[in-house]
């Protein structure tokens, strides 16, 4: 498993790196530098979040307590932490040559991820009907008059919008990276693209342990 | 193998001290205390997930780099920005 280059042991390589280990190093580096900025992306949404509960500590609780299901938030977070034990499971067998076991394993996380979204759904259909959309579409009657409380579902809807992208945009990856599993490629050739993709899926996982409690507990 | 199946119990446990801390049992928790035990919770499981999932552990030193200045300037924007509104006039909040 420790494997220093963070495995490999092919031979092929594109000419303008010393050797395969060196390409692997620099699509890791590569794929890090994005995961990172796609942290300051959502860091940014986080931060108005912050902003906004400090000035409406009272309203903000409130509302997380008695508009968002804590049950749906819960079970859509053991959903996603399962989802991306299966990705890591995947990836493992990428590295040993298992390429059917990896599409198998995508192809569980492809359904978890559409799980995801469907809960998600459930939650937005709710939302829709309360009324508590962003903008002049906050209809809901007692609480549009409360300061605060239309800021609350707008930091919802965006953060969590965002995050559903990036499901939308990792089951197709997914897809993709199954695709070519099931295609036997990764038995024969360098699993790079599955472990990018691994790590993309692993960076959805890892913004909605944060979105969790932040939105839905606190 | 085996090491992911315990990564993800440990991440499902921690889920499950998150919700009870904040939900069932908030009353044993002291109120100051329920954010930064939320979020600190939160940043562990992260750091698990990074570490062991994203193999940030195998990978060069230079990606943990990356990461740490992308936490770091994180950090320090909703730090500021905390500061800012929590001692301004109370006029001056829009």
């Amino acid at each position: 498993m420790a494997m220093p280059d963070g495995g490999g042991g092919f031979t092929a390589h594109a000419e303008h790196f010393a050797d395969a280990p060196a390409e692997r190093r620099a699509a890791q580096l590569g794929m890090w530098l994005f995961l990172a900025q796609e942290l300051l992306l959502f860091g940014g949404l986080f931060c108005a979040f912050t902003m906004y509960r400090y000035q409406y500590a009272d309203t903000f609780r409130f509302l997380a307590k008695n508009h968002l299901d804590w049950k749906l938030g819960t079970l859509n977070t053991v959903v996603l932490l399962v989802s991306s034990f299966t990705v890591a499971a995947g990836v493992h067998f990428a590295r040993e040559r298992k390429s059917r076991l990896t599409g198998w394993a995508f192809v569980a996380s492809i359904a978890l991820a559409e799980v995801f979204l469907a809960i998600k759904y459930v939650e937005y259909s709710h939302k829709l009907h309360e009324g508590l959309l962003p903008g002049r579409y906050f209809t809901h009657a007692l609480l549009a008059e409360h300061p605060g409380a239309p800021m609350f579902f707008v930091l919802y809807f965006f953060i969590t919008g965002l995050h559903a992208l990036h499901v939308v945009v990792g089951i197709v990856l997914l897809g993709w990276i199954s695709y070519r599993a099931f295609r036997g490629e990764f038995g024969r050739r360098n699993d790079t693209p599955v472990e990018l993709v691994g790590m993309y899926w692993h960076l959805v996982d890892l913004i909605w342990i944060f979105v969790y409690p932040t939105l839905y507990l606190l | 193998m085996r090491r992911y199946a315990i990564i993800l119990g440990v991440l499902l446990l921690l889920t499950l001290i998150t919700f009870l801390s904040a939900r069932q049992l908030d009353a044993y928790v002291p109120g100051v205390l329920r954010v930064p035990l939320a979020l600190g919770i939160a940043c562990i499981k992260a750091g698990l997930v990074m570490w062991f999932f994203m193999h940030l552990k195998d990978h060069a030193a230079t990606n943990r780099a990356y990461v740490l200045a992308a936490v770091v300037l994180l950090t320090l924007m909703i730090v500021m920005v905390v500061a800012d509104v929590a001692t301004r006039v109370p006029t001056l909040n829009p």
